[in-house]
């Protein structure tokens, strides 16, 4: 079960953005990383069905992802993109009730149920505060939040996100991903994470995807991925993988400076 | 900003359509009036007033209610459809296509009538269709239509149309004030014939658009994230280009250009509303045919002895309102 | 706050709607005077005339078969109809006419109906008129709108020269105005004798500028009553082997052509301002100073003054 790709091949104008990538993510909280360009994003899109590998396919729970139309993988798989904008002026009650389109049909108005989840959702979201305010005027951190919880109104067993805290200050970045990794323990969802920093991927994966110009170069625990060696071949940049106690730290190593 | 209630709004813009109504059937160039309306319910009146009122009059403030309804519907989904402020018929070439039609009906003197509707009408429908056709697949990207490229291709088929337009005219100088006149856009020309057969098209579209009201918000994210929300949406934008393109080429055929409706009243209303399409496109249909009957009775009555195109109004009204909407910025909420 | 600044612009729109709707009873009493005038005029006019045809069938100048009947309320959508009537003896009992007959002076009286936006329908139906004339202006579609609301439409303008009889002899018809129409005929047929029998021996090439300058340079062309009746007259148009009936015409052909003559419509100012024109001071004809106004509307309207039309060009050509 879970969802499972077999040699995903995408090319755009003659440029190969994935290259006979195979994978199988069966539970927990998984992390996928790679530098910029190396067709992360485009992988999860492939995931979500989004887009057509030009061959290969993606199963979930066995079924051909580009099969199942699109309101049923709705309510399999719910997306955190990156944080984005938008200038209407909705409020974030009606945002996170967004989520229970998949389950309705055309015209059905939302129902207590509806209006219940949603602020169940929001609740564990912890912006129970921010109901009734307009997306406007929200922060970042606030603003992944109540996708997050749209995500949750979903219902789905599977999370996608996208860069979900690359730009957003430390506390919400610790707070959101403590918030995707007790869904993945608690309610048995698994998050198909697309990560940023190194740091945090060591620290909040169960498995680590690392890829490379298209291809995965390596995979498994995050000790076995973030290793010193394996990093300065895909990132082309030297880590320091510290440990302190019980923790892990992989953070970049700084150079020389000339003062001392 | 606190939120008008929308019922009270409703209550209102039906209230102004009842007021514009009343006004538009008791003025008009012969002065017939109050007075005369009373002797026709008594059955007193000649039929020259008879005519004035019940097939002058009385079908005109009927187009004039549904073509508003109908711009401002069509308005209203594509800003939704395309995220864009900006769209409208008129951008995306619906109406010039219409023009076009109706241009070379008009030129080529072709009054053909098919069940009462002339053949500038017929054309006008016609062509509106091709047109959005044309630049649906003009801005088809690897089988994926962006905002962008459809605005872009929108905007230079306009152009072209035109410019063909302008060709014809040139060729037909005799029928070159006509041609222009209905270009303005103008009511007054309204028959029961053309309201009957516009109605069922204006009905079904406006009450199908509004199906997709829901979806609409959620396009309002991007495809992949309402993709991901369950919204099929190049299917959705597909149908609904379709709608709105019927809906509109059904006001354009009957009414010539009538600008700015589609694009201040569903502005308007976002302001005063919000943005949820699901209030948005009910009151825009009433608010749009309150507005412009309005309009066209203001055209008919604003110079005497002489009769606006309501197309004029429209613009008139409109300009302003963009220049303050570009003022006001993004706290608009658009 | 907002509601209340809505619901009072709401109620002061509906107000100011109500009031206008309400006020306009004034103006009725003042319109209605004038067409009740000439309907008490009519009925003594048509005692004492040649007896009015009842019901019959005629093909106007669209082709179109229409019934007619009675026609003691006309309107005239047309100039060149306007100006018919008049001629036939009935311009009393015209009751509206469009903005452009403005020809002859009785025209000032009469409540206009039209304008270049196309006739005001209301206004039309409110003078209750049996039958309306129009020109070539009127679109298939208004015809057949008017016809709709049981109005009688007939076309009258004529396109080609020849025709132009034709249409006043099926108005003397419609208005039993029989005799009356001949001699209109008669006269037009006269000026057309008188010019070719006036015609120069030598055959003059001959100019109409309909407009020059930043207008563009229109021209009339074959088919167009100017080139046909300045072959009457005797001149050679230089437009003869040109394509339509009315053209923009290269300056350069113009300068090439080099007209003995040139006329020049009164729409466009003086003769002084035409030979100041770009191009046109090198003419030949502006240096020997043949150049000569024309009353625009005489020239192009099929109607009695075409007659007029003739003689000026005849006069122009035998300087």
């Amino acid at each position: 079960m879970g969802i499972a790709g077999r040699n995903i091949c995408y090319e755009i104008d003659g440029n190969r953005i994935l290259n006979e990538v195979s994978f199988d993510f069966e539970s927990g909280f998984i992390g996928i990383i790679g530098p910029n360009g190396a067709g992360k994003t485009t992988l999860l899109r492939m995931i979500s069905g989004y887009l057509k590998p030009d061959s290969g396919s993606v199963a979930l729970d066995g079924e051909d992802i580009r099969a199942i139309d699109i309101r049923t993988r709705a309510r399999k798989m719910a997306l955190v993109p990156q944080n984005y904008a938008l200038e209407y002026d909705f409020t974030v009650t009606e945002t996170v009730l967004m989520g229970r389109n998949p389950h309705k049909r055309l015209f059905e108005a939302d129902t207590k149920e509806d209006f219940g989840l949603a602020m169940d959702a929001i609740r564990k979201a912890g912006i129970e505060h921010l109901k009734d305010r307009s997306i406007l005027g929200l922060s970042g951190g606030e603003w992944q939040r109540m996708v997050i919880a749209r995500a949750l109104c979903q219902q789905s067993g599977i999370l996608l996100l996208d860069e979900p805290v690359s730009s957003l200050d430390i506390r919400h970045q610790v707070g959101i991903l403590d918030m995707v990794w007790e869904l993945t323990r608690k309610h048995g969802l698994i998050a198909v994470c697309v990560m940023h920093d190194l740091n945090l991927t060591y620290n909040y994966c169960d498995r680590v995807f690392m890829m490379k110009e298209g291809r995965i170069h390596s995979q498994g625990t995050p000790g076995e991925v973030l290793t010193k060696e394996k990093v300065q071949e895909v990132y082309d940049a030297k880590v320091e993988v510290i440990r302190s106690g019980k923790n892990v730290y992989v953070l970049p190593a700084m150079l020389e400076h000339k003062d001392g | 900003m606190p939120k008008v209630k929308s019922k009270s709004l409703f209550a209102i813009i039906l209230l102004l359509g009842a007021a514009g109504f009343i006004a538009s059937f008791f003025l008009g160039s012969s002065g017939v009036s109050l007075k005369e309306f009373l002797a026709l319910l008594q059955g007193q009146a000649s039929a020259a007033q008879e005519t004035i009122f019940l097939n002058l009059r009385l079908p005109r403030a009927l187009l004039a209610y549904i073509v508003g309804a109908a711009l401002s519907v069509a308005g209203c989904s594509l800003q939704g459809v395309f995220k864009n402020p900006m769209a409208d018929p008129f951008v995306l070439g619906i109406s010039s296509g219409a023009a076009l039609g109706a241009t070379i009906a008009m030129a080529a003197g072709l009054g053909i009538t098919a069940i009462g509707i002339g053949g500038t009408t017929f054309f006008a429908f016609v062509f509106a269709l091709m047109a959005i056709l044309a630049v649906y697949s003009l801005s088809r990207i690897r089988g994926k239509v962006s905002t962008f490229s459809l605005l872009l291709s929108g905007i230079a088929l306009s152009s072209l149309l035109s410019a063909i337009i302008y060709i014809i005219m040139l060729i037909n100088r005799d029928k070159m004030e006509h041609i222009i006149m209905w270009n303005m856009g103008s009511v007054a020309g309204a028959t029961w014939e053309k309201f009957f057969i516009v109605l069922p098209v204006i009905i079904f579209c406006s009450v199908a658009l509004m199906f997709y009201a829901k979806p609409m918000n959620i396009l309002l994210h991007g495809d992949e994230i309402s993709q991901s929300l369950g919204v099929d949406s190049h299917k959705v934008r597909r149908n609904m280009i379709i709608l709105t393109s019927l809906l509109a080429a059904a006001a354009v055929s009957v009414s010539g250009i009538i600008g700015f409706v589609g694009l201040m009243i569903p502005h308007l209303l976002r302001m005063i509303i919000g943005p949820d399409n699901r209030k948005l496109l009910p009151l825009s249909f009433f608010a749009g045919g309150a507005y412009l009957l309005i309009a066209d009775t203001i055209a008919k009555m604003i110079v005497p002895l002489t009769e606006i195109p309501v197309g004029i109004i429209t613009a008139i009204f409109g300009v302003p309102f963009f220049i303050y909407l570009l003022r006001r910025g993004r706290k608009a909420g658009i | 706050m907002k509601r209340k600044v809505l619901t009072i612009l709401a109620l002061a729109l509906v107000c100011a709607l109500l009031f206008a709707g309400c006020a306009q009873e004034a103006a009725p009493a003042g319109s209605a005077a004038p067409a009740e005038s000439t309907a008490a005029a009519a009925p003594s006019e048509t005692a004492s005339e040649a007896a009015a045809p009842q019901e019959s069938v005629i093909t106007d100048m669209l082709g179109r078969e229409v019934t007619v009947g009675a026609a003691d309320t006309i309107v005239s959508l047309a100039p060149s109809a306007t100006e018919i009537l008049f001629a036939l003896g009935v311009g009393d009992r015209v009751a509206g006419v469009d903005v452009y007959s403005y020809y002859p002076e009785e025209t000032k009286d009469i409540e206009v109906v039209g304008d270049f936006n196309g006739p005001d329908v209301e206004k039309i139906v409110a003078l209750e008129p049996d039958i309306i004339f129009c020109g070539n202006t009127l679109q298939t579609e208004q015809i057949s709108d008017l016809e709709n609301l049981g109005m009688t439409v007939v076309a009258t303008e004529a396109v080609a020269f020849e025709d132009i009889s034709k249409s006043i002899t099926m108005m003397g018809d419609i208005l039993g105005k029989q005799a009356e129409a001949q001699v209109v005929i008669a006269g037009i047929n006269a000026a057309i004798d008188e010019a070719t029998a006036n015609a120069p021996a030598e055959a003059p090439t001959v100019y109409y500028a309909m407009s020059y300058g930043d207008m563009g340079n229109w021209t009339s062309g074959p088919g167009s009553f100017i080139n046909t009746m300045i072959e009457i007259a005797g001149g050679v148009p230089v437009t003869k082997d040109a394509e339509a009936p009315w053209l923009e015409y290269p300056i350069e052909q113009l300068v090439s052509d080099d007209p003995d003559i040139i006329l020049v419509s009164s729409d466009m100012g003086s003769v002084d301002d035409i030979a100041m024109a770009q191009g046109y001071s090198d003419l030949t004809a502006v240096k020997d100073g043949k150049v000569y106004l024309m009353q625009a509307d005489i020239l192009s309207r099929p109607g009695p003054r075409i007659a007029d039309a003739i003689r000026a060009i005849s006069e122009a050509l035998n300087k």
